[in-house]
């Protein structure tokens, strides 16, 4: 799950033009559009953090490619490309900390009834029955925890990645489209905002670690088949070197004029290679290893009318009930969290005797019953 | 004093006395030992427990008797007890020569105690006393002892690191102890509420590295994984979930934003790649254009192997720092053949248009056109007396230079050329940067990063070796300089590995009308040719046409007239022409091509270069009530896409196309196709090889060349694929051949040269012999230079 770029319309401006034109429009400043570029009149706080005047004009340049900000006063032009420090001054301010949001999603239609039939379509039960008890109208509460990461190695990725979570059932959504496009969507005024339930956090945090160390397995999967090739292809150069130090060594002995003394150094250094080679290829495996740090950009938290369905599992004359959520976002029933390790699932095993729902990676031997 | 007579007697008595004793205890023993012997004999079919017993003492008697240690061994393997088995062996292997047959029960029997040295030893043995023999049963005794020596030596390596884990976990064990200890009673953990995970320091385990036997360094295992470990800011993450305050909606989209350009300003997101256009980049292509971007910042020796796609990798960087901004002008350098290639794939795959030295604003605005923004141009050309000034008289933000192994003699003007350039970015292109010697290489480097290899004489000394102008020394160190500024993917890396292609060259005897066609056209052609003002091409093209189809010419022919483009004088001979035209109503390739398709259930392509050829062909496949799409380059999109669909359906199974048929589209699903016609250039054959033989392809590739007896065509074939099968080559691999001969002059001139110069058959016949004897010589070199660079490159370049 990528994240999109952002929530506003496609223009011909580039990326660094448009965030420096949101940057400046967040922070107060009014901006007017121009044929050539636009001019923006800006707060005199926001003036001297970027060390601007307040009037100042974006124009494209000469190829379109190259915009700059033109200060009138200072009779002078900033580029605002990637990479340029008045740019990564505003990137600095943006991203200093990871701001919480909250959004309410208005739905026109809810769907009401053929629950049966959406569950059947994206569920799977291999060795129970589901029945659909009953259904409610219910709002319900999704989070988004849009993160950014760093995988280094020999070499360095940097990634975003977006996870969603029912926060009821603590149970991760799979491609739901963050950016609400489309849906009536409403943003209330900042001001405070109802804290999260420890005990709620406490359920969904060990998620998200899972979650976040799964998602990055699969979105760094190259990046590691590339640094295990030449990991060993690394050790392999190691090795055919030592070879051929020993080698080299081996031969010298045969040298005439030597002394028992240094024939008996020699040959002690000839013993030390193997050690020496472990000890290298340890190195080695060091540099290689892949450390991902990952930090939250941000968090936004959607409260939405979905459908509550409640349903029966029965495995042979046992039974238990499971909450499921109709998202009218994604148009489908959320997955269900493994009781587990807390992926989520479509595939659900109940397992023997207790019941847990269990994912398919799981089911062979479930780890709460394991724990007791 | 001396012993008195008496005194002698006693001691010799005393002697004899001793001597009887011990005679006499030694014929018991020998009676008891044969006794117990006998026994043990005797008990070994009723009761073996009681017949080792007897065995085992008898042994105490005569511990170094034969018989009795191969009885103890007998009984001890029929009882099943290995350890006093064991115990037989080694006595015996101490007293006797071991047979094949006890080593191999000796060698099983230190295996299932894990003695893998021993074992290895005790293999090498056997395998020496069996190593002439022509017995079957010794000869698989032979495969028996080299199998468990190879095992055994994998054990060792097992077992050595099993030890080496277990002491590093000892040792982990106790450094944790030791920090525990250390830590002051105040200082509590931290509360966290995410579960911690490891640092890789704590995954990460040595990899030990063994000595064997002979004392011979072996290579750690190579399917170790390297370790990956997940950290979270949980403080981060924390203080945003505890925010008792909300951010307004535009704070939330701004942070994302800056963390989008952010990422993109680490070059890990290319942004060039939703610009592309009839073409999907792989995912080593982007991977090895990150690379240039972050690593090598812009100056790379771009040497993957053939076919795998340099000019994308080259036009994915130039793409990104154009999207960028970061260049706003820049300078292309081929041979002159690749100018419109190049261009081709700047336009169609990236979008962007540029001049080049192939337009005639170059030949008519002389310096200026030198002034553009970005030129793609022919290196011939750029480093000519008249160029060489007003090409590096100014600076350019990149430079990329094609097939830069032109480049390899810091004495030749291209190398001097380049040199001369100011550039910031530089990207350099060859599959085969040394050819003969070293110094070719040095010579590169040093225009991407000069002082990277030091000075000539120093690179001389450190890293060759005398004698062997392409056997590096100091491999290691070389490597490493090297690995700053070259990529070289191979097939292994990319994981291309397309299934093999084989080629039918369809000859068809022409008709006596076809004959005459061929003949009036030719003759035409040399008659127009003599005249000073005669276009070149358009005669090229008129007898690729004759190659095609009658239609083809017909169309030709007519356009022609009705352009007035004709002279007089040879207006009536094109009228003559085209009434022959009109007259051929059924041609012999045509009857091959319905036999062809008639025995053919698969889905084929048919490739045609006229849309005189593409129509004739069309009523011709309607007229034989063969269902077929079209597919050319005046179609709309969405009547290419309906096109690609209807032949991808099951009632289909025809694609009727132009040389540009299907590109961007994938046909991997068609692994069949025919040449109606064929290009006289390579290349032009290859993209249309291409068109299928591409990632995706899972079953072999049949291509039907047809040609009619005696044309052009049929010569090019002869050439191509029967001297030097070019049909069978790896993408890309033509070219380089090519490459060697063809200096200034196309592929397509030289045969049209051959063709219209030769006075008779005979002389043809000699000229194109010529050729591909030139062609053979090139591609013999050109493999030699392969091998050469593969040995010398291996993996050790790859992303």
């Amino acid at each position: 799950m990528r994240s999109e770029a952002s929530n506003t319309p496609e223009t011909d401006e580039s990326l660094p033009t448009q965030f420096a034109r949101h940057f400046l429009e967040t922070h107060g400043a009014v901006v007017e559009e121009k044929p050539e570029g636009w001019d923006a009149l800006l707060p005199g706080e926001l003036a001297r953090q970027l060390d601007l005047s307040e009037l100042v004009s974006a124009r494209r340049g000469a190829d379109a490619r190259t915009p700059a900000i033109h200060l009138p006063e200072k009779d002078r032009s900033l580029p605002i490309g990637y990479g340029s420090p008045l740019v990564e001054k505003m990137i600095g301010l943006a991203s200093d900390r990871a701001p919480l949001t909250t959004c309410r999603v208005r739905i026109d239609y809810l769907k009401k009834a053929g629950f049966d039939k959406s569950i059947a379509d994206v569920f799977s039960f291999p060795n129970s029955l589901p029945t659909v008890q009953s259904t409610a109208e219910a709002k319900t509460e999704y989070i988004v925890f849009n993160c950014w990461y760093q995988a280094q190695s020999d070499e360095q990725q940097e990634g975003m990645l977006d996870l969603v979570f029912n926060l009821e059932t603590a149970a991760p959504i799979f491609e739901m489209d963050v950016t609400l496009t489309g849906l009536d969507r409403t943003f209330p005024s900042p001001g405070a905002v109802s804290s999260l339930d420890p005990k709620i956090l406490n359920r969904l945090l060990p998620k998200l670690q899972k979650a976040l160390e799964d998602n990055i397995a699969a979105e760094i999967a190259d990046f590691r088949e590339r640094m295990k090739r030449r990991y060993q292809r690394d050790i392999r150069h190691l090795a055919e070197y030592y070879e051929s130090l020993r080698q080299e060594m081996e031969k010298s002995l045969q040298r005439p004029g030597l002394t028992e003394a240094s024939i008996a150094d020699r040959k002690e250094k000839i013993a030390l290679i193997p050690d020496e080679l472990a000890r290298k290829t340890h190195d080695l495996l060091k540099k290689y290893s892949i450390r991902t740090d990952v930090r939250p950009c941000a968090v936004l938290r959607i409260l939405t009318p979905a459908v509550k369905i409640l349903i029966k599992l029965t495995k042979g004359k046992r039974e238990r009930s499971a909450t499921l959520f109709y998202n009218p976002i994604t148009k489908t029933v959320d997955p269900l969290s493994c009781e587990g390790c807390g992926a989520g699932t479509y595939r659900v095993w109940l397992c023997d005797p207790h019941l847990h729902i269990l994912c398919p990676g799981c089911r062979r031997d479930c780890p709460v019953c394991r724990k007791g | 004093m001396a012993k008195t007579k008496e005194q002698k007697r006693k001691q010799k008595r005393k002697e004899r006395l001793k001597e009887r004793l011990s005679q006499h205890t030694r014929e018991s023993r020998e009676e008891r030992f044969a006794f117990l012997l006998n026994e043990a004999k005797w008990f070994s079919r009723t009761n073996p427990e009681k017949a080792l017993e007897r065995v085992q003492r008898s042994l105490k008697l005569f511990p170094d008797d034969e018989d009795a240690i191969g009885l103890m061994g007998l009984l001890a393997g029929h009882l099943n007890k290995p350890e006093i088995e064991m115990q037989a062996f080694e006595r015996l292997d101490k007293i006797v020569e071991l047979t094949p047959d006890q080593l191999e029960r000796y060698l099983r029997l230190l295996y299932g105690q894990k003695r893998y040295r021993e074992a290895i030893a005790i293999a090498e043995r056997g395998i020496e006393k069996t190593k002439d023999s022509t017995d079957p049963q010794t000869k698989n005794l032979k495969t028996f002892f080299s199998r468990m020596k190879d095992y055994a030596g994998f054990q060792i390596d097992e077992k050595s690191e099993q030890k080496t884990a277990e002491k590093k976990a000892i040792e982990k064990k106790d450094l944790l102890k030791k920090e525990k200890a250390k830590k002051s009673p105040a200082e509590k953990p931290e509360k966290a509420t995410l579960p911690e995970r490891p640092e890789n320091e704590d995954t990460a385990e040595a990899v030990p590295a063994e000595e064997n036997r002979e004392g011979k360094v072996k290579a750690p295992r190579r399917d170790i994984d390297i370790p990956v470990s997940v950290k979270i800011d949980t403080r981060g993450l924390e203080a945003t979930l505890s925010e008792q305050l909300q951010s307004p909606p535009e704070a939330y989209w701004l942070a994302l934003e800056a963390y989008q350009v952010r990422l993109n300003e680490t070059f890990d997101r290319l942004i060039c790649l939703s610009g592309l256009t009839n073409v999907a980049s792989l995912w080593y292509q982007e991977e090895t254009a990150k690379k240039i971007l972050k690593r090598f910042r812009g100056r790379a020796l771009l040497a993957d192997e053939v076919g795998l796609g340099k000019t994308i990798e080259a036009l994915l960087v130039f793409s990104e720092y154009y999207q960028r901004g970061m260049i706003k002008n820049g300078l292309i350098l081929t041979p002159t053949p690749l100018v419109s290639q190049w261009r081709g794939e700047l336009a169609s795959k990236f979008g962007l248009d540029f001049p080049t030295t192939d337009d005639p604003e170059y030949r008519t605005q002389g310096d200026k056109f030198w002034e553009a923004p970005f030129i793609v141009a022919s290196i011939n050309l750029a480093k000519s007396k008249k160029n060489f000034e007003a090409v590096t008289r100014r600076e350019y933000d990149i430079v990329i230079v094609d097939e830069a192994h032109h480049l390899k003699n810091r004495t030749t003007l291209n190398w001097k050329l380049v040199n001369a350039l100011k550039k910031k970015y530089l990207l350099m292109l060859s599959a085969t940067p040394v050819e003969n010697n070293l110094m070719e290489l040095y010579n590169l480097i040093t225009l991407l990063k000069p002082g990277q290899l030091k000075t000539a004489s120093a690179f001389k000394e450190e890293f060759m070796t005398r004698g062997d102008p392409t056997d590096p020394q100091n491999r290691e160190k070389l490597r490493s300089l090297l690995g700053e500024v070259m990529i070289r993917n191979t097939r292994a890396v990319a994981k291309v590995d397309l299934p093999p292609r084989f080629a039918h060259t369809l000859r068809v005897d022409p008709t006596k009308e076809e004959q005459a066609l061929y003949q009036s056209i030719e003759a035409l052609i040399r008659e127009m040719g003599k005249r000073k003002t005669a276009n070149r091409l358009l005669l090229k093209n008129l007898l690729a046409e004759a190659g095609s189809s009658p239609r083809a010419v017909q169309l030709a022919l007519q356009r022609r007239l009705e352009n007035r483009e004709v002279p007089k004088a040879e207006e009536k001979k094109i009228k003559d022409i085209l009434d022959i035209c009109a007259g051929i109503k059924k041609t012999r390739k045509n009857r091959m091509l319905l036999d062809l398709l008639k025995g053919n259930p698969d889905k084929i392509i048919i490739f045609v270069k006229y849309l005189g050829t593409l129509e004739h062909l069309s009523g011709f496949l309607e007229e034989n009530r063969k269902p077929y799409a079209i597919f050319h380059g005046s179609m709309s999109n969405a009547e290419k896409d309906a096109q690609v669909e209807r032949f991808t359906g099951e009632d289909v199974h025809i694609l009727l196309t132009t040389e540009i048929g299907g590109e961007g589209r994938n046909l991997q699903f068609c692994n069949k196709m025919i040449n109606y016609d064929l290009p006289w250039n390579p290349m032009k054959i290859e993209q249309r090889i291409g068109r299928i033989h591409r990632i995706g392809q899972e079953k072999e590739v049949t291509i039907f060349n047809f040609c009619g007896a005696g044309s052009i065509e049929d010569y090019i074939l002869e050439i191509l694929d029967k001297k030097i099968n070019m049909f069978e080559m790896v993408i890309g691999e033509i070219d380089m051949i090519l490459g060697r001969i063809r200096g200034e002059q196309d592929f397509s001139d030289m045969v049209y040269e051959i063709w219209m110069d030769a006075e008779s058959d005979e002389d043809r016949k000699t000229g194109f012999d010529r050729l591909a004897s030139r062609l053979k010589r090139s591609k013999s070199s050109y493999l030699k230079t392969r091998e050469l660079d593969d040995k010398l490159f291996e993996d050790s370049y790859e992303i």
